[in-house]
C-alpha cells in the first residue's frame, strides 16, 4: 500500500508543478503583447535557473543547506540564478520595448515550444538519444561497451549458426515442402498458360473429366485416412492398435500435416471448379453470354481476364479445364509422395526442376510468346503461387532453425494467418446473425496480456506424463486414438514446435485485424458492389476485384502493424518455453544478455531487431507524409 | 439468415448457394441449413477462441487434486459442482517464503499503471493540440519523426535506460578532468518510477498520433470564432479543446491501460523481487511448478480480468480508438 500512496502523491506533485509550469510558460508568452518586460524576465530567470542547476550540480559554488527531500543541498544557487537571471532579464526588457510585428513573431514562435515542447524533450530524452546510444554500445567491445569501436557483437551474432544459420542452405533443396512448393509453381504455370489460352470445347470438356476424376481420388484418400483415424480412435484401446502399428504409424502421422496442406491447397481448386460449373449451368439455362461480363463498372479493377482474351470459356477467368486436371493430377501425386517419403532425395529435387523448368519452357513454346503474356493473374494461378510461396517460406525457416531465423519464420507466420483469418473473419461476421458478440468474443483476446495468453494456452496443450490428459488438446488427441504429446517443449516436434507458440500470438492478434478489416469493408461504397454485380461479377469476382482493391491501403496498415509488433515478440516465448528447444528469438536473446549485463551483446540484439523493423518505419514514414499533405 | 439473403461476401466458402440447391430439387430447408454455413463457421470460430479462457476460468476454481486428475470441461457437469472452492485464490492472496502476496503485486501493477496513462495523456494532448493547429516552421517533419517512433522497439532504449535511471549521465570534457553532469542521477532503477517513465516515452508518440488526428478533424469555424471573441491558443486548448477530445483521451487511455497493465518485457527490465506487477508475478509462479502449479489459475485469471473488465466497459472506445489509430479518414 505505500509504494502505491507515495506513488501516488508524487505523481500527483509532479503533475502539478507541471501544470503551473505550462500555465506559468502561456502566461509569459501572453505578456509579450502588453509587458514585454515581464516575458523577458521570465527568459532570464529560466537560463538563470539552468545556470544555477549546471553550477551547483558540478559543485562550483556551494550555497544554502540540505532541506532534506527533494530539494538537494545548495537550492539557494539555483533560486539565486533564477533571481539573478530575471532581474537581468526585465532589466533588459525594460530599456526597450520591440515593435508590435516583433513580439508578434516571439509569439508565434514561442506558443508551439510551450505545447510541443515537453512531448518532444520527452522523446527525445527517453526513445531519440537512448536509441542512438544503444547503436554506438553495440559497435564497441567489452561487455559494457567500454572497450573501442569493434564489430565484436555482431561477429558473434552472425557467425554463430544457433543465432544465424546459413549452413543449412542446401538441405532447404531436399526438403519435402520445398517439393509441393515447385509442384505449386507448376500448377501455376499451367493455370495462367490455361487462361491465356483456348482450346477446343470437346478438349475442355474431356480434361474437366479427367480433373474432376483426379482431384476426387485425392480428396477420397485424404478422407479416407481420416475417417480410419476416427472409427479406429474410437474403438481401439489405448497403444494396442493394429492400425496404429501398421498404417497410421509415427512416420505417417508426423506427415499428417503435410496432407492438411495439400487438402486445403487442393481443396480451394474443388471450391473454385464446383463454383464455374455452377454459374455455367445457370449461364447456359439463361442463354446468356457470361463471358461478356467486362466491366464498365467504376472500377478499372473490374477488366476480368477473360474479357481481355475475348475468350468464350468459363465465366471463372482463369479456371480452366486444362489447369484442373493438372492440379488433380498433382494433388494424387504429392499425396503419394508425402506418404512414401520418396520426396527427400537430391536426385528427386533435380528431377522436379528439371520438370518444372521443362514445363516452363513448353508452355512459353506453345504459347509461342513471351512469358509477359502469361496470366498469372488469374485467380487459381495467383492462389497456386500464393500457397507455393508460403510452402517455400515453411521450407526455408524449418531447415534453417535460428534465432534469427525464427524471427523471421514469426513475423511470416503470425501476419500472414491473421490477416488472412481477420479477414475471412470480417467476412463472414459481415452482416451475420449476432454479428456484434461474435466480433467481441473474438476480438477479446486483444485485451489479454501475452503472459496471460501464454498461461491459457500452455493449459490447452498441457501433457500429464501419465493417467487421464487434463490439457484439452491432448485429451482430444488421446480421444481420437493418437498418442498424446508434447508441442512446445518436445525435442521430437522441432522445428514445428514454435508454430504452436505462433499460434498463440496469432489467436491474439486476428481480432485486431478482423475490427479494422471489417470498418474497411464497411466503408466500401454500396453502389460500387451493385455496379459489379448489374455488370454480372459473381461474389468471388466482388470480393477479389472490387472489396480487395478497395480496402487495399487498409490491409496495408494492417500487415505493417503486424509486423513491428511481431518483430519484438518476446513475452509469449518466455513464458512458453524460454526459448528452450530451438524457440529462441531475438527479442528473448537480448533479455537474456541484458539479465547477463553483457550490455553491448544485447544492444547489438537490439539493433538487428531494430534494423528489421526499419523498413516498415520507412514506409509508415512516407504514407503519414502522404496524408499530412493530402 | 434467410435463403434469399445470403450477403454479398459472405457466402464466399459457400460452393451452396440456396438458389442453385433449389433448382437441384433439394428441399428449401436443406438449401437453409446450407446458406447459413457461414454463420456457423463464424460461431465456430468464436468457441474455439473463447473456449481456452473459460478454461483457465474454471480450473482457477477447481481444488489441485481435480485439476491434476481430470479435465476442467468435466467441472461443468451438475455432480461436480460441489468441487468450486475459493482455496486457489486464498492460497496465491496468501504471503509465501517465496514470494509475497499478490497483493503486492496488484498494488504495484497500479503504481505504474495509473501515473503511465495519465502523464502522457496530458502531454500528448497540448503536443496534439500545438501540431494540429498551430503553425510553425517544420511542424510536418517533427510530427512524423515523432509518430516513426511508434515502430521503435522497446529494447533499442533499455540499455542506456538502466545506466541513466541508475546513474544520470554525465559528459567529460575532452582534454579536462572536467566531468559535466547532464542529467542527474535520479537512483531509480528497481522502482515503479523507472518503469512509468519507460512507458510515457513508449506512450507518447500514439498518444500524439491519435489525439491529433482527432483533434485536428475538430471544425475550424469554432476556433475562428473563439480567435474572433480575443482568445488565445492557450484559453482556446483549455476552454474548447479538452472538453471536446474527451472521447479521443478515452480511447487512448484504454489502450495504454490496457498496454501497461499487461506490459511484462518492461516491468521485468526494470523491476526486481517484491516491486514487481501482476505479470512478471504470473510468469514467476508458473516458474514455480511443482506443488504450486494450480496457483496459476487464479494469478492468471486476476491478471487478465482487470483489463478484461476495462475491455467490456469501454469497448466502443477502443475500438474508436484503434480504427482511428489505423484507418485514417
Amino acid at each position: 500500500m505505500g509504494t502505491l500512496v507515495s506513488t501516488l502523491i508524487s505523481v500527483v506533485a509532479a503533475i502539478a508543478i507541471s501544470g503551473v509550469v505550462f500555465v506559468g510558460f502561456n502566461a509569459l508568452i501572453d505578456a509579450t503583447g502588453n509587458r514585454w518586460p515581464v516575458s523577458v524576465a521570465g527568459l532570464g530567470g529560466f537560463i538563470g535557473m539552468i545556470v544555477g542547476v549546471i553550477v551547483q550540480h558540478n559543485g562550483w559554488l556551494k550555497l544554502g543547506g540540505d532541506l532534506g527531500g527533494p530539494l538537494q543541498p545548495g537550492w539557494l544557487t539555483i533560486l539565486l540564478g533564477v533571481v539573478v537571471g530575471a532581474a537581468i532579464g526585465y532589466g533588459f526588457g525594460a530599456v526597450r520595448t520591440p515593435p508590435l510585428p516583433v513580439r508578434q513573431r516571439v509569439e508565434n514562435r514561442w506558443r508551439p515550444v510551450a505545447f510541443v515542447g515537453p512531448a518532444v524533450a520527452f522523446v527525445v530524452l527517453g526513445l531519440v538519444l537512448p536509441s542512438i546510444k544503444t547503436i554506438i554500445i553495440s559497435f564497441r567491445a567489452g561487455r559494457r561497451g567500454e572497450g573501442g569501436a569493434s564489430l565484436d557483437n555482431y561477429e558473434q551474432i552472425f557467425a554463430d549458426d544457433d543465432f544465424f544459420n546459413v549452413t543449412d542452405f542446401d538441405r532447404i533443396f531436399t526438403s519435402r515442402l520445398f517439393i509441393v512448393a515447385l509442384l505449386g509453381v507448376i500448377i501455376a504455370v499451367f493455370a495462367a498458360y490455361a487462361s491465356a489460352s483456348q482450346l477446343g470445347a470437346e478438349a475442355e470438356a474431356r480434361a474437366t473429366r479427367l480433373g474432376m476424376r483426379a482431384i476426387g481420388i485425392g480428396a477420397g484418400l485424404v478422407a479416407a485416412l481420416m475417417i480410419i483415424g476416427l472409427i479406429e480412435g474410437i474403438a481401439r484401446t489405448p497403444n494396442q492398435s493394429w492400425i496404429y502399428d501398421n498404417i497410421l504409424t509415427p512416420v505417417v502421422q508426423s506427415r499428417i500435416s503435410l496432407w492438411i496442406l495439400v487438402a486445403v491447397f487442393f481443396g480451394g481448386g474443388l471450391a473454385y471448379l464446383a463454383r464455374s460449373r455452377q454459374v455455367s449451368i445457370k449461364a447456359a439455362a439463361a442463354g446468356a453470354d457470361t463471358s461478356t461480363t467486362a466491366a464498365n463498372g467504376p472500377t478499372d479493377n473490374l477488366a476480368i481476364s477473360s474479357s481481355n482474351s475475348g475468350l468464350n470459356r468459363s465465366p471463372i477467368a482463369g479456371l480452366h479445364p486444362g489447369l484442373v486436371a493438372s492440379l488433380g493430377a498433382a494433388a494424387v501425386i504429392s499425396i503419394v509422395l508425402g506418404v512414401t517419403g520418396l520426396v527427400t532425395t537430391a536426385e528427386f529435387t533435380s528431377l522436379v526442376l528439371l520438370v518444372a523448368g521443362l514445363a516452363l519452357l513448353a508452355v512459353v513454346l506453345v504459347t509461342n510468346s513471351r512469358l509477359g503474356n502469361l496470366d498469372l493473374g488469374a485467380p487459381t494461378a495467383s492462389l497456386s503461387l500464393v500457397v507455393a510461396g508460403i510452402l517455400l517460406g515453411l521450407a526455408v525457416f524449418s531447415t534453417l532453425q535460428s534465432v534469427l531465423w525464427n524471427n523471421l519464420w514469426w513475423v511470416a507466420t503470425v501476419t500472414g494467418l491473421s490477416t488472412v483469418l481477420g479477414l475471412l473473419l470480417a467476412i463472414l461476421a459481415d452482416r451475420a446473425r449476432g454479428e456484434i458478440a461474435a466480433r467481441t468474443l473474438i476480438f477479446l483476446p486483444m485485451a489479454i496480456s501475452m503472459v496471460g495468453a501464454a498461461v491459457i494456452w500452455d493449459f490447452v496443450f498441457e501433457l500429464q506424463a501419465s493417467g487421464t490428459q487434463t490439457g484439452l488438446i491432448n485429451a482430444i488427441l488421446q480421444g481420437l486414438g493418437f498418442k498424446a504429446r508434447g508441442f512446445f517443449i518436445n525435442s521430437t516436434l522441432i522445428p514445428w514446435n514454435n508454430f504452436w507458440i505462433m499460434l498463440i500470438m496469432i489467436w491474439i492478434q486476428t481480432g485486431f485485424a478482423m475490427v479494422i478489416l471489417s470498418a474497411a469493408i464497411k466503408g466500401v461504397p454500396g453502389e460500387l458492389v451493385e455496379a459489379a454485380r448489374v455488370d454480372g461479377a459473381n461474389e468471388v469476382q466482388v470480393f477479389w476485384r472490387v472489396i480487395i482493391p478497395q480496402i487495399r491501403t487498409t490491409i496495408v496498415v494492417v500487415v505493417t502493424t503486424l509486423i513491428i509488433g511481431v518483430m519484438k515478440v518476446f513475452d509469449l516465448v518466455k513464458a512458453t518455453t524460454g526459448g528452450a528447444n530451438r524457440t529462441n528469438v531475438l527479442a528473448n536473446e537480448m533479455f537474456n544478455q541484458l539479465r547477463d549485463s553483457n550490455f553491448s551483446l544485447a544492444s547489438a540484439f537490439a539493433v538487428v531487431i531494430f534494423a528489421l523493423v526499419v523498413p516498415v518505419m520507412v514506409l509508415n514514414v512516407r504514407r503519414n507524409l502522404r496524408e499530412l499533405a493530402g | 439468415m434467410s435463403a434469399s439473403t445470403v450477403s454479398p461476401a459472405t457466402d464466399e466458402p459457400g460452393v451452396f448457394s440456396a438458389e442453385a440447391a433449389a433448382t437441384q430439387g433439394v428441399g428449401s430447408r436443406m438449401a437453409r441449413l446450407l446458406a447459413a454455413i457461414p454463420t456457423w463457421i463464424l460461431w465456430l470460430v468464436v468457441i474455439i477462441w473463447t473456449v481456452p479462457t473459460i478454461g483457465l476460468l474454471v480450473s482457477s476454481f477447481r481444488p489441485p487434486s481435480a485439476i491434476n486428475n481430470s479435465g476442467w470441461w468435466e467441472a461443468i457437469l451438475p455432480q461436480n459442482w460441489d468441487q468450486f472452492t475459493l482455496s486457489n485464490y486464498e492460497d496465491v492472496f496468501a504471503a509465501s517464503s517465496a514470494r509475497p502476496s499478490l497483493t503486492t503485486n496488484l498494488l504495484n501493477s497500479l503504481a505504474i499503471v495509473l501515473p503511465a496513462t495519465v502523464i502522457p495523456i496530458g502531454i500528448a494532448t497540448i503536443a496534439a493540440y500545438g501540431f494540429a493547429w498551430m503553425e510553425f516552421k517544420g511542424r510536418n517533419w517533427l510530427f512524423v519523426g515523432l509518430i516513426a517512433m511508434m515502430a521503435l522497439p522497446n529494447q533499442m532504449t533499455f540499455v542506456p535506460l538502466i545506466q541513466l535511471f541508475g546513474g544520470g549521465a554525465s559528459w567529460t570534457i575532452p582534454f579536462t578532468e572536467q566531468t559535466l553532469r547532464l542529467f542527474p542521477d535520479l537512483g531509480i532503477n528497481g522502482t515503479a518510477a523507472s518503469v512509468w517513465l519507460t512507458h510515457t516515452s513508449f506512450g507518447l508518440p500514439l498518444a500524439i498520433f491519435l489525439l491529433h488526428n482527432y483533434i485536428s478533424q475538430l471544425p475550424s469555424d469554432i476556433f475562428e470564432a473563439a480567435k474572433v471573441d480575443g482568445a488565445n491558443h492557450f484559453t482556446i486548448f483549455t476552454k474548447l479543446v479538452l472538453p471536446l477530445s474527451a472521447p479521443a483521451i478515452a480511447a487512448f487511455g484504454i489502450f495504454q491501460f490496457l498496454w501497461t497493465w499487461n506490459d511484462f518485457l518492461i516491468a521485468s527490465v526494470f523491476l526486481d523481487g517484491d516491486t514487481v506487477p501482476m505479470t512478471v508475478a504470473l510468469v514467476n509462479i508458473v516458474g514455480e511448478q511443482g506443488q504450486n502449479a494450480h496457483l496459476r489459475f487464479p494469478a492468471g485469471f486476476i491478471t487478465i480480468v482487470v483489463p478484461l473488465v476495462v475491455f467490456f466497459s469501454l469497448q466502443k472506445h477502443f475500438v474508436r480508438g484503434l480504427l482511428a489509430g489505423s484507418v485514417k479518414g
